[in-house]
């Protein structure tokens, strides 16, 4: 298992920090936090339940799915999708 | 016509207040509401998604005793000096503001800007949620949103101690590098060292409801809670008081 985290600005200037724990290519735990404003904000929770247990592979299309869902405001699910992604890569690289 | 409701609480029932405010205005139980108020002791308050212990300093709250807790809103942590920052609530019927909420954002922090230039000061709207004074941060708000209502809270520092403000919050490095400065303390003002004079509360409250009421286009009527906001109001100080809510991330 390996742990690992990200800090990015969003397009529309608020932070997004992901902490990520994957086994292999398999997100065991992940936790989006930042400055950011999702609604309705409780979806958040869904989002990152939904995530545990998916391969890295899933993610863009397993956040699209709440594409209209949610509203991000200055920021859309893309970038959280690119965010977490991005977050993996730095697992791989060590 | 709005109610108006000017108050001073500890941390963990400003707020149950609000969410109370917002829970009700939902339920079309109450009227449109501004609502004024002090964090008395001074306090902190983080944004829903952020992790506590990436939005504060901790340890200096503990040494200093300061009380903290999360808010329901989204965005970025706050430090609210008891002796230097009027809080405002603004809980309304969506539709009375905008159902776009970056515009609801731009319509209720014009009441900052408004309530700036009574001072005489030019202050900017930076979306998504800052008011800034020559490129200084003097206000930030956070909203949230129900069905048919929003709560959108925000700040306006008067005499805030920029030096405590500094100690008790925690930014990105990311953050601050956008904004081009090494610290928060670069970032932030307040209306006495604009106008390099000390500003009471009881001006800059005056100053608030001029604004909201031009930014609003309503006018206000002194007001106080009913029963029924007390009552839940009173039943959501535990949650904001619980460890499981504070420390969730």
């Amino acid at each position: 298992m390996v742990t690992c985290s990200l800090v990015k600005r969003l397009s529309g200037g608020k932070t997004i920090k992901v902490d990520l724990e994957v086994t292999g290519e398999v997100i065991k735990d992940v936790v989006i936090s930042g400055d950011f404003f999702l609604y309705p904000e409780e979806y958040i929770h869904v989002i990152e339940s939904e995530l545990r247990g998916k391969k890295v592979s899933e993610v863009s299309k397993i956040l699209s799915k709440f594409r209209d869902s949610v509203v991000i405001a200055s920021a859309s699910i893309e970038e959280f999708a690119e965010a977490i992604i991005e977050t993996y890569r730095t697992c791989v690289s060590g | 016509m709005w109610r108006l409701i000017i108050d001073e609480n500890n941390v963990y029932r400003n707020m149950a207040i609000d969410e109370a405010l917002l829970i009700l205005k939902d339920r079309g139980l109450i009227p449109n509401t501004l609502r004024l108020y002090v964090f008395n002791p001074s306090a902190v308050t983080v944004g829903y998604f952020q992790r506590i212990s990436d939005a504060v300093n901790l340890e200096f709250l503990k040494e200093n005793n300061i009380g903290f807790t999360r808010r329901i809103s989204g965005g970025g942590s706050v430090y609210h000096d008891a002796n230097g920052e009027i809080t405002y609530s603004v809980v309304a019927s969506i539709p009375d503001i905008s159902h776009d909420i970056l515009e609801s954002y731009r319509i209720i922090c014009g009441g900052i800007i408004n309530a700036l230039g009574e001072f005489g000061l030019r202050a900017e709207f930076v979306p998504v949620n800052d008011v800034v004074v020559g490129g200084r941060k003097i206000s930030g708000s956070a909203q949230s949103r129900r069905k048919s209502a929003l709560l959108q809270h925000g700040t306006l520092m008067y005499a805030t101690d920029l030096n405590t403000l500094a100690s008790t919050l925690r930014a990105p490095k990311e953050k601050l590098r956008e904004h081009k400065v090494s610290s928060i303390l670069e970032r932030v003002t307040t209306i006495s060292r604009e106008l390099g004079r000390v500003v009471t509360k009881d001006e800059t409250i005056n100053a608030m409801i001029k604004g909201f009421s031009k930014a609003l286009n309503t006018d206000f009527a002194r007001g106080w809670y009913t029963k029924e906001e007390l009552k839940l109001a009173e039943e959501l100080v535990s949650k904001y008081a619980s460890h499981e809510w504070i420390f969730q991330r």
